[in-house]
């Protein structure tokens, strides 16, 4: 008997701790971008996406979190929505998805947070830095941040489109995910 | 011969060079597969536009403050009436061009950067529909001007080879008005 709940004690102590799964919320939460042509910044969004967020603001080490979007879901303008879907830029039929997956989280101090993880777009993988703001609401919480994505690292406008005169390589992405209430 | 003066006429044949421009480029580019040159080219129209709308907006200026020529003694009332009539809808085609272009610009959700530098405040918020619907609406302008453009330069020809007066000559340097 004391042997079991030594060994329970010790599952619980090393095992990967989930630290709260916090349901995504897609009514509310939004993932957009926006792109520079010609030095004019235009804004887009995804409407398509989802993920798990296991996220402590306590004990931010313990997080966990993956992200997925589904890149055919690019919604800026109809000409530009035609254009994003094809494979010289993100290739929506052989890579659907663009995914994040966190591998450390850390606190910055007063409810900011970082995350690094790998970012995968259209099948390149990069290990990227995420700064983001948590918020304990009622009844749940939100996650906003913004970060910087160089599609050329991605391979995301290629042939024509490759060079950064028209369409730049930096593109901001920005986040705002609504949470539900920790599931414990 | 009073000729109009030097301001009036550079400003109204660099309006011409530019309009004409923006007008070729605008046809050109309109049915363009997406590519890099496409944007280029649709930039560069845009900030032809709002250059034209800004020298436009300096024309009737300088035109309020230094009133043209009387025009020719010999005209009949009718043709009075309808050379200004016909300056005033091309004054307001002039603007009413770049501004739908603006306008369509904001809606579908691009704005105006005037040479990549300046932005130009957006008037509407972006709704493609009004967008599409607005970029039909500026195609049917340029066909317009189109129509006033050519009635424009009929009437100046009429005016010097016809009527043998002075109305071509002084906006045209270099153009002597005709001998009696």
């Amino acid at each position: 008997m004391r042997f079991a709940s030594l060994m329970v004690t010790l599952l619980l102590t090393t095992l990967p701790a989930a630290a709260a799964v916090r349901p995504l919320q897609p009514a509310g939460s939004s993932i957009a971008f926006t792109f520079t042509q010609m030095n004019v910044p235009a804004q887009g969004r995804f409407k398509r996406f989802a993920g798990t967020i296991d996220f402590d603001p306590a004990k931010p080490e313990t997080s966990h979190i993956d992200m997925q979007v589904d890149v055919a879901s690019f919604s800026a303008s109809e000409d530009a929505d035609a254009e994003a879907v094809k494979p010289q830029w993100l290739d929506a039929s052989g890579h659907p998805q663009a995914r994040f997956v966190s591998s450390a989280v850390k606190s910055l101090g007063g409810g900011h947070y970082q995350a690094t993880g790998k970012l995968t777009i259209k099948g390149v993988s990069r290990d990227v830095t995420v700064p983001f703001d948590f918020k304990e609401q009622a009844g749940g919480a939100s996650m906003d941040g913004r970060f910087i994505v160089r599609r050329g690292d991605y391979k995301v406008g290629e042939g024509e489109w490759s060079a950064f005169d028209i369409v730049a390589n930096e593109v901001a992405v920005q986040f705002h995910l609504v949470l539900g209430a920790a599931a414990h | 011969m009073q000729r109009y003066n030097g301001v009036a006429k550079t400003l109204h044949w660099l309006v011409f060079v530019l309009m004409s421009g923006a007008f070729v480029v605008g046809f050109y580019m309109g049915d363009l597969p997406l590519s890099p040159r496409k944007l280029q080219l649709m930039s560069w129209h845009k900030w032809t536009g709002v250059t034209i709308f800004f020298l436009v907006l300096l024309r009737l200026c300088w035109r309020l403050l230094n009133p043209p020529p009387a025009l020719p003694t010999g005209m009949k009332p009718w043709e009075r009436r309808a050379a200004e009539a016909s300056h005033r809808i091309l004054y307001l085609l002039m603007l009413a061009m770049p501004l739908t272009g603006w306008l369509m610009s904001s809606a579908k959700g691009f704005q105006t950067v005037w040479f990549g530098v300046l932005p130009l405040p957006d008037l509407l918020d972006k709704n493609p529909p009004l967008g599409k619907a607005l970029a039909e609406v500026h195609e049917m302008l340029g066909f317009i001007i189109l129509a006033f453009v050519a009635v424009h330069v009929l009437a100046a020809l009429k005016h010097h080879f016809i009527d043998r007066d002075d109305v071509l000559a002084r906006m045209t340097p270099g153009v002597k008005p005709p001998s009696h």
